[in-house]
């Protein structure tokens, strides 16, 4: 979450041109296929804020095509300058929202046109990376004769997007009798892909994070009655050392010698530690941890 | 009975983008070049790092 974040995201869309491309593609993956071949200079700041974790700063009000609305998103948080020849010299920071108006009035409505400046060369011109100039992503010199005005988003506001791991077993896990495991996870859909590794049984936190996470366990192979524990368990970060599992269930067999069990867990993360699904059986019996086992979890800033 | 709020497609389709991409600035390649950018022939544009203005 940063200016700096942002551009490098800007600067990789450079040389994109042609309609559906992947940022028209992303946006009308939440909003419609009407937006596929729709202008998309709009659809490009919302797809850069997107990729560099930037939408609380740049997407205050939420996604973007529609340009005048962007400009009023930044009125209403008393960030927007006119674009006079002074405001731009002074106040075009990189990063800025910058909206153009080609007939050169100064007003939000008459906004056609929108990019993000790159650069304020400092004689009442910006250098901007614009999406949809000539139906390309390019970067382009504008004045402010033809700035209708601009805004600073606050690159200092975080995200608040969770990472979501969602996990499976995949296989079937034997627990030894009177014996533990963790569960190994066979399949994963994950935002960041650092967050599970460690042979496919820990989730990793990138920094500090709040960790909500759910797992449905189905365990067979006992007989009814038997007893076994689950637990969300932390480790220490390389997973040798085991540290608290203060989520812990205590579950017993049906008359079916099965188990099927939600448990649910509440815990901070960091990059010292890291997450993992403990099995404790208490029987006399190997039990099965049945493939169809499978867990989600959030990571949310701290 | 009033008129439906028009959707945001329908802003975009009708006053995004619709003219060409607007006055160009005489000297912008100059400037770019000057910026430090490359002009990449093939897709008509300037890539690279670039370096702070003033700074040439």
């Amino acid at each position: 979450m940063s200016v700096q974040s942002m551009l490098a995201a800007a600067r990789a869309s450079l040389g994109m041109e042609g309609r559906p491309n992947a940022i028209t593609r992303d946006y009308a993956k939440r909003h419609g296929d009407e937006f596929l071949k729709a202008a998309w200079c709009d659809q490009a700041v919302t797809y850069w804020a997107r990729k560099s974790d930037n939408v609380a700063a740049v997407l205050p009000n939420g996604d973007r095509a529609y340009t005048v609305w962007h400009a009023q998103d930044g009125q209403k948080l008393g960030r927007w300058f006119a674009g006079t020849a002074a405001n731009v010299k002074a106040h075009a920071k990189p990063g800025a929202i910058v909206f153009f108006d080609w007939d050169g009035r100064d007003a939000v409505g008459g906004v056609d046109h929108v990019g993000v400046v790159e650069r304020n060369l400092g004689d009442g011109r910006v250098q901007t990376i614009e999406g949809n100039t000539g139906d390309a992503c390019k970067r382009r010199v504008r004045a402010a004769s033809v700035i209708a005005g601009f805004w600073n988003p606050d690159y200092s506001v975080e995200d608040d997007v969770p990472e979501v791991v969602s996990l499976g077993a995949g296989v079937d896990q034997q627990v030894p009798a009177n014996g533990e495991i963790v569960v190994r996870w066979g399949t994963e859909y994950v935002d960041d892909p650092k967050a599970h590794g460690d042979n496919g049984v820990a989730v990793l936190a990138s920094g500090s994070r709040w960790c909500l996470c759910d797992a449905l366990v189905r365990i067979g192979g006992l007989q009814p009655g038997d007893g076994l524990d689950v637990s969300w368990a932390r480790y220490d970060r390389d997973g040798k050392k085991f540290l608290d599992d203060a989520w812990r269930l205590t579950c017993h067999a049906g008359p079916d010698g099965r188990i099927e069990v939600s448990l649910g867990g509440q815990f901070g993360l960091g990059t010292d530690n890291q997450l993992r699904l403990r099995i404790v059986n208490g029987s006399p019996r190997v039990a099965v941890v049945e493939k169809a086992t499978m867990a989600k979890v959030a990571l949310f800033k701290r | 009975m009033s008129e439906p709020e028009p959707s945001e497609a329908d802003l975009v389709a009708a006053e995004v983008d619709v003219h060409e991409w607007g006055p160009t600035e005489e000297d912008e390649e100059q400037v770019l070049r000057d910026l430090g950018y490359v002009l990449n022939p093939v897709t008509g544009v300037y890539e690279g790092e670039g370096h702070a203005v003033g700074d040439a």
